[in-house]
């Protein structure tokens, strides 16, 4: 399988009352094209700054992350933000969205921004419509982002994510806001985005969202304690998350 | 507890207390500071004019000497005497002089535009001040004070050295000890200036000098109205004769300085009051998360509020306190020119008054504050959880849709914030509307006065230049006949082709101060005869102008206080008997204050009353362009070294004071006022926004857009902002001009004003660099976004 990422001696070190702080030590992983990895942890151990480091969003004290073969540790923030806006997709446990702007118009705005123009507009709002449609939320393309549901506005996010066809999807707590019902139909939608092809890696608490996974690493004080392949325990929803369930517990959950 | 907090909230959000610390600071300096010299200047000429102890009615006579009491002013005494409505009067000896009659410490002959007055200090007509505002209750020997324009005109300074020297010989130095304040004199639009000695040497003087005699009275009146209604019917020589408001009125000029300033403070108080309001409500609501979790932990509203109280009232007091100290010589710089010549109240800045202004900050703050804080009641801890969304607005925020836009994204996302929240902008709007308010009044003023067509407003007819020899029209007046001003005028052309300078025409006007009745209203106004000049070489606003002997034309102003119109018949008194003219035409004019007859060439006129003339008008052979003009003006003045020679734009200048120089360095002070408040307002304001914006700006980086740009979509949204506001304050600044300095020309008799507007300077260049400074200054604000993290996505309401 070709690697879509690969992390290698990833630290992140923050000092706070010049007291050092070692938030990730030398972290390794690869993830593969087509995979959904999801990285589970107790509070503290550094999910959320692992997903932040590798994406792009904040910068590793070492170590080097390669996105597609590429080396993104080393690019300057006006090319970072390039990778984030056109290889990358984004969703936060937070449906973080422009108040002013309707829900389509927050999905479009980084096609736009990518330089989306003339016909290629047209082109990217059918395509817009069509990923709306597929999510179920197309009926709410013009409304403001305070008239619709949670649910609704996480699959909004999930449409922007994916508005620029990025190569891999970051996904912070993806459900962590959201009741059970949309939470279980917004994994659905990611899982069936999975199959059709999409790379995407998640932070998660939640067992349910990551026995969804193709596999799950458990990162504990900012080190990779163990991985476990979803595949090797195939079975019915119930059946893998009770395996995960197990592994977790051996691995001190 | 509450002290703990209080000081974790100053340190934590250093920012916006920052911010709001400084609105106040800025807010006390404008408003102590300009309503300061709002009651300053209110009352300015009229507690001056209190305080100096002028009377209600002034009279200057020539004639007679120190030693025997002229005809005339004995048959003035008597009148006073006899008058029921005369309460008391006071009568001073004053003696004139010349240009050449004063000489510089190098033996120059001083440039004098009228003869000048001289007197003892100590004189029972009003009391005197120095530059410092001090009376004068003593001079030494030996020593002068000068009216400030002669001072200023020829450039002498305190410790320099003048002398009056006379035809008889007599010759006496002085040492110049300062300025004079003079209440009746000292005015720009009033062409006579006074100087002031001591008694002992003024005495020597009388004597000796052989200098032009005449009294001053001085008459405190029951009702001047009634008075001056008598007096009017009566046919006293005199110099001139003004009631107190006619020289109130002729501080017209430095009341253009003070309308300026005045205007300024107001704009500025206005900018002030906005900006306080929309800093404390922006302040509650960035506050309302920790409100919200306050009551989720069961505290209760009251104890909410009152730690907010307490932080509103310590921000209030500390910014107050450090505008209160900025105030007072904020105060004074705006106040410079118009203290130049008056003495202010104070000095012009009353601590207390400043005081008082400060307090009422701090409690107008603080009562904000309470107002705002009131929503705290309505904070649930929803509110704290949802960022201040209860999920309950269903109210439509775009106006615009993305995907039907033509445009960069960010450039929908500017326009879309802005028609989104007009209200947030609102500030930043009005304040720089205003800010062009500001620049173009005092520019339009300026140019209006200093344009080719000011000598219409001034009823002169056009001439290339004006040659004055104040010697030499004083000998023509004391000769009292027509002849011996055609004679001037004849001498005059002659001397021009002999000095190869070949002339059109040359013509002069002189002037009188005459009674002029329709029935039973009189009134005396300064008339003017042209000699040599054509009454259709004048513009009129009615009527046609007048041709027979017996034809005259007024102004408005004379017009009106004799209930005269067109075709009415007037009598005019000149040389003992009073001569019924028609009035053929009204017009207008800013020269002494309105008043104006003019007569035809043919009319008779007794030439023993005339008071002056404007020397000789010369139109050149070929209408020269402005450099020749200069070249000619450079060549007359060598054959004529004794005289002045002008450009009617200088000759007018000259009138008014060159007040447009005045306003010059106050134009560049509002200017840099101006852009200074402008430039502070945006960045400030700016700085608020990224404080509120820092969650979308975070969450559009996660996205992927670039710091590049994220300060482009700021700064088109400024700019947009900027723009429609300058534009706005540009379309309606010569209007607002007109509105404004418009009422100050017509107290000076104009009637219709038409602003002479530099297209260049006004669209262009001004809007230009209020609009280049402030934008640039908040795109250096905006840098600051590449500090913001994703991870303060967070903040996103």
């Amino acid at each position: 399988m070709k690697e879509a990422l690969c992390v290698k001696d990833l630290c992140k070190t923050y000092v706070a009352n010049k007291r050092q702080n070692n938030v990730l030590k030398n972290v390794n992983f690869t993830i593969g094209q087509g995979e959904m990895v999801a990285v589970m942890g107790p509070s503290g151990s550094g999910k959320s700054t692992l997903l932040y480091c590798v994406s792009g969003m904040d910068r590793p004290t070492a170590g080097e992350v390669l996105l597609d073969g590429k080396r993104i540790t080393d690019l300057k923030e006006k090319e970072l933000a390039k990778v984030r806006l056109t290889s990358m997709g984004f969703i936060f446990q937070q449906m973080y969205m422009l108040k002013n702007l309707s829900i389509m118009d927050n999905i479009l705005l980084p096609a736009y921004q990518a330089g989306a123009k003339g016909r290629a507009r047209q082109e990217i709002n059918e395509y817009c419509l069509g990923l709306m449609r597929k999510l179920g939320i197309h009926d709410v393309a013009g409304h403001d982002i305070a008239e619709v549901s949670g649910g609704q506005l996480q699959r909004a996010c999930i449409c922007r994510s994916l508005i620029n066809k990025p190569k891999i999807l970051f996904a912070d707590e993806p459900t962590g806001a959201l009741n059970r019902s949309a939470s279980e139909d917004v994994m659905a939608q990611l899982k069936k985005l999975n199959e059709e092809g999409a790379t995407i890696m998640l932070v998660t608490h939640d067992m349910k969202v990551a026995a969804k996974c193709s596999r799950v690493l458990y990162i504990v004080d900012g080190d990779i304690k163990g991985e476990f392949y979803m595949e090797e325990h195939d079975g019915e929803e119930k059946i893998r998350e009770r395996s995960l369930n197990h592994w977790l517990i051996e691995m001190g959950w | 507890m509450n002290v703990r907090m209080l000081k974790k909230d100053l340190r934590r959000k250093k920012s916006i207390n920052l911010i709001l610390l400084v609105f106040i600071f800025l807010s006390t300096m404008f408003i102590a500071g300009s309503l300061n010299n709002f009651t300053v200047i209110m009352n300015g000429v009229e507690h001056f004019m209190e305080q100096s102890g002028i009377g209600d009615f002034l009279i200057v006579t020539k004639g007679g000497g120190p030693d025997e009491l002229s005809e005339n002013d004995k048959d003035i005494e008597e009148f006073l005497e006899s008058q029921e409505q005369v309460e008391r009067f006071t009568v001073d000896e004053e003696l004139f002089f010349s240009d050449s009659q004063l000489k510089v410490e190098n033996g120059k002959k001083a440039t004098l535009l009228n003869p000048a007055m001289i007197s003892s200090f100590d004189i029972g007509q009003q009391k005197f001040y120095d530059g410092e505002n001090r009376e004068i209750t003593q001079m030494q020997d030996g020593a002068i004070y000068l009216g400030q324009r002669i001072a200023s005109q020829n450039g002498l300074e305190p410790g320099d050295w003048v002398s009056i020297c006379s035809e008889n010989g007599f010759a006496k130095k002085f040492q110049v000890e300062g300025t004079l304040k003079d209440a009746f004199m000292g005015s720009e639009m009033m062409g006579t200036q006074r100087c002031i000695i001591s008694e002992g040497d003024f005495q020597e003087l009388l004597k000796e000098s052989g200098l032009p005699y005449g009294k001053l009275y001085s008459i405190t009146c029951k009702d001047v109205k009634t008075f001056q209604e008598e007096y009017n019917h009566c046919e006293f020589y005199e110099m001139f004769s003004c009631d107190k408001e006619l020289v109130r009125t002729t501080y017209v000029m430095e009341m253009v300085i003070a309308a300026v300033v005045l205007l300024v403070s107001l704009c500025l108080i206005a900018i002030s009051v906005i900006m306080l309001r929309f800093t404390i409500v922006f302040t509650v609501n960035e506050d309302y998360k920790e409100i919200g979790i306050m009551k989720a932990i069961g505290i209760k509203d009251a104890s909410i509020r009152r730690l907010y109280m307490v932080k509103y009232f310590v921000l209030a007091t500390a910014g107050a306190l450090c505008g209160f100290v900025a105030s007072i010589p904020f105060s004074r710089m705006l106040l410079a020119q118009v203290m130049e010549k008056i003495v202010i109240e104070n000095g012009g800045g009353s601590i207390l008054f400043h005081l008082l202004v400060t307090a009422l900050v701090v409690a107008v703050v603080v009562l904000f504050g309470y107002h705002s804080t009131g929503k705290i009641k309505k904070f649930t801890p929803m509110d704290a959880i949802r960022n201040g969304n209860n999920g309950e607005r269903f109210k439509k925020k775009g106006i615009f849709q993305l995907k039907g836009a033509h445009v960069k994204a960010t450039t929908f996302l500017a326009c879309n914030d802005v028609l989104s929240e007009m209200r947030k902008y609102m500030v930043l709007l009005l304040t720089s509307m205003l800010g062009v308010w500001l620049v173009v009044m005092p520019i339009n003023t300026i140019n209006t006065l200093n344009s080719d067509g000011i000598a219409a407003w001034f009823a002169l007819s056009e001439c290339d230049l004006y040659l004055v020899d104040e010697d030499k029209v004083m000998e023509v007046i004391a000769e009292g006949t027509k002849e011996s001003w055609y004679q001037y005028l004849k001498e005059t052309g002659e001397r021009l082709e002999d000095g190869g300078v070949s002339i059109k025409e040359s013509f002069t006007e002189v002037y009188f101060k005459l009674r002029i009745r329709n029935g039973e209203k009189s009134y005396k106004s300064f008339a003017i005869q042209g000699l040599g000049v054509s009454t259709e070489q004048y513009f009129y606003d009615e009527g046609e102008p007048p041709f027979y002997e017996n034809e005259v034309a007024v102004t408005h102003r004379v017009a009106e206080k004799i209930g005269a119109g067109l075709g009415d018949t007037v009598y005019i008194a000149s040389g003992g008997q009073e001569n019924p003219y028609v009035v053929t035409a009204i017009y207008q004019s800013m020269n002494n204050m309105g008043e104006g007859i003019r007569f035809t060439e043919a009319a008779k006129l007794d030439y023993a009353e005339a008071a002056g003339g404007f020397g000789a008008q010369i139109i050149l052979e070929q209408s020269p362009k402005e450099d020749e003009l200069l070249k000619t003006a450079k060549q007359i003045k060598k054959i004529f070294p004794e005289a002045k020679v002008q450009t009617t734009k200088e000759f007018v200048s000259s009138m008014i004071g060159d007040i447009a120089d005045k306003i010059g360095p106050l134009k560049m002070l509002i200017l840099a006022v101006v852009l200074a408040i402008n430039v502070l307002v945006a960045v400030l304001m700016q700085k608020m926004f990224l404080i509120r914006e820092r969650g979308e700006v975070a969450m559009l980086k996660s996205i992927g857009f670039s710091d590049r740009s994220l300060i482009g979509w700021q700064a088109k949204r400024v700019m947009g902002v900027l723009f429609l506001g300058i534009a706005i304050g540009t379309l309606t600044g010569t209007p607002f001009s007109e509105i404004t300095s418009g009422r100050v020309f017509q107290l000076m008799g104009a009637k219709k004003i038409e602003f002479v507007v530099n297209p260049l300077e006004i669209y262009v260049l001004y809007p230009a660099i209020l609009f280049v400074a402030a934008v640039l200054a908040c795109i250096i604000a905006m840098r600051s976004l590449k500090k913001i993290s994703v991870q303060e996505m967070s903040h996103i309401e």
